[in-house]
């Protein structure tokens, strides 16, 4: 009877008759988009797979891809401004900055003290809504709901403060070559620091719900390391690149604006994994707030634009001006041959860079590891395609 | 980090590269040079290694359509530890050919894949020239001037006309 019952030997030495002893395995390429919660958008990664091993991993890029760079050379340099708001759609005071600013430079335009100082608050609540975005989508990505809609919350009145200025919540096309549209309507200065004082009470919430989390911390520590001399070969920059140790920022390497007016500090992370990125980006925020509160009381009175003639036409040159985005430099590379549109206008987008080190980033990661790396590389489709 | 005023950071990009490039000048707080497609690869790799240069940042690669003149690529590399941009203007001869910069950057591929499928200027070694946005059977090259915007072909505007003239224009 006790025969009928194969011995766990003598099952093992069947087994042995019919196989040859090894298992085969096999590389898997594995599709993840262009749709997929965790790209923000169509970005499409192929992954090569060895088990849950990403052996090797490739972006491809190009499902955005609206063609800016042509249309540029189709508009007058006033309705840039329009275009480009639309390439990193989160922060579209950000793009707009640096086309009028190549402008200004090639005409030799003066923009009035006031309407410098505005764009200062501007650009630095739109960092800020830009931030809170993505503080609650990597939340969101690694599973946990609840700071997305504390990031929103906070979002709200500096929203309604941009709102009620330019008119839009994401495009707003407020910049123009020499200063701004129009002047900021009463109650702006009341409402944009509201919405700064209650972020700044919100802050330390942010911080006890993700950077002290235990889960969020097992995700994320040590996982996607970013040498700081790769990030700088691949020309990555933004809150990604001062993750990893180094300290560049363009407000602080070339100020433009007035940055050099004001009192801020630049967060530097030390080990360049997620988990430091996340944690730049929440510091950075506060820093933006303190930006803002400076200028909201030092904002000085007078005109929101300087003297432009009617028709802008550039003198012939070219130029390269560059300002921080809040997901890196950003910068445009004008020729103008003396039209009143440009004869090319290179976008320098941070996201393209900083996408295209991430497959050295998953090399040798694990599946579930990706969504934390492609999350805490803060980047817009828009950005990357252009 | 401490900024080197670009004037005398020009004057150490002259001493160091001074013999293979031209026209090394300082505008609008850049140092920007001229550089022959043929040396173009000693130049930038110069700039990278140097160590009182350190531009070991790429910042950009970017082509221009001259039309009769040619093309041009523009390479734009930064000093992260001098915070001073230089920018190089390489002109092409009728091949539109230069060779690739991956050897010297690796992040130089997919600038260069942009170049060559929005203006078919070709890098002589580059690993991989696919295309990188375009579809792969997209035929033309998008961003030279002969590639007229397809909604502008019927309806020429603002062209050269103010906006403000332009009676019953439509929007591309």
């Amino acid at each position: 009877m006790s025969s009928l019952i194969p011995t766990t030997d003598r099952w093992l030495s069947e087994a042995r008759l019919s196989g040859d002893g090894t298992l085969r395995t096999e590389e898997m390429v594995l599709n993840i988009g262009p749709q997929h919660p965790a790209t923000h958008g169509v970005l499409r990664v192929v992954v090569t797979l060895d088990g849950e091993k990403i052996v090797e991993a490739k972006p491809v890029i190009g499902y955005m891809h609206r063609g800016h760079e042509k249309l540029f050379e189709q508009r007058d340099f006033r309705q840039i401004t329009n275009l480009c708001s639309r390439m990193d759609w989160l922060s579209g005071i950000n793009n707009e900055i640096p086309a009028s600013l190549a402008v200004e430079r090639l005409m030799e335009i003066e923009v009035p003290r006031r309407a410098t100082f505005l764009r200062v608050i501007m650009a630095e609540i739109n960092r800020i809504l830009n931030h809170l975005m993505f503080t609650g989508s990597f939340g969101l990505e690694l599973g946990a709901t609840t700071p997305v809609m504390y990031a929103f919350r906070e979002r709200e009145l500096l929203q309604s403060a941009m709102e009620m200025a330019t008119g839009g919540r994401l495009h707003f096309g407020f910049i123009r070559p020499g200063g701004l549209k129009e002047d900021v309507p009463r109650g702006f200065v009341d409402l944009a620091l509201r919405g700064i004082r209650q972020l700044q009470r919100a802050i330390p919430d942010y911080e006890d719900l993700l950077i002290g989390n235990e889960i969020f911390k097992a995700r994320t520590v040590g996982v996607g390391l970013l040498d700081p001399d790769l990030a700088v070969e691949y020309g990555v920059s933004g809150p990604i690149l001062r993750a990893s140790g180094v300290p560049y920022d363009v407000r602080k390497a070339e100020p433009y604006l007035n940055y050099n007016e004001f009192d801020f500090n630049i967060p530097v992370g030390l080990h360049g994994d997620s988990f430091d990125r996340y944690w730049v980006l929440i510091q950075e925020m506060k820093e933006s707030a303190k930006i803002v509160e400076q200028a909201l009381m030092g904002l000085p009175s007078g005109s929101h634009i300087g003297q432009v003639p009617k028709r802008l036409t550039v003198p012939k040159g070219a130029i390269w001006a560059k300002a921080e985005n809040p997901l890196g430099e950003l910068g445009y590379y004008i020729v103008s041959d003396g039209d009143s549109r440009p004869y090319r206008m290179k976008a320098r987008t941070p996201s393209f860079s900083n996408i295209s080190v991430v497959p050295h980033m998953l090399r040798g990661a694990y599946v579930p590891d990706m969504v934390a790396v492609l999350g805490s590389m803060f980047f817009v489709v828009g950005d990357i395609d252009r | 980090m401490e900024r080197v005023e670009p004037e005398e950071f020009s004057r150490r990009v002259s001493a160091k590269i001074g013999d293979l490039a031209t026209d090394v000048e300082v505008k609008y707080g850049h140092v920007w040079a001229k550089v022959d497609p043929a040396r173009i690869v000693d130049v930038v790799s110069a700039l990278k290694t140097a160590p009182d240069l350190a531009c070991g940042y790429l910042t950009f690669l970017a082509g221009v359509d001259w039309q009769e003149e040619g093309f041009e690529v523009v390479v734009t590399v930064y000093s992260v530890t001098n915070e001073n941009t230089v920018i190089l203007s390489v002109s092409l001869g009728a091949d539109a050919t230069m060779p690739t910069l991956t050897g010297v950057f690796r992040s130089a591929e997919w600038h260069e894949r942009e170049a060559h499928e929005m203006f078919g200027i070709n890098f002589d070694g580059h690993p991989n020239p696919e295309k990188l946005y375009l579809p792969e059977d997209f035929e033309g090259h998008p961003l030279r001037k002969d590639f007229r915007l397809a909604s502008r072909v019927f309806k020429p505007w603002p062209g050269a006309k103010d906006p403000s003239e332009a009676a019953g224009g439509g929007r591309a």
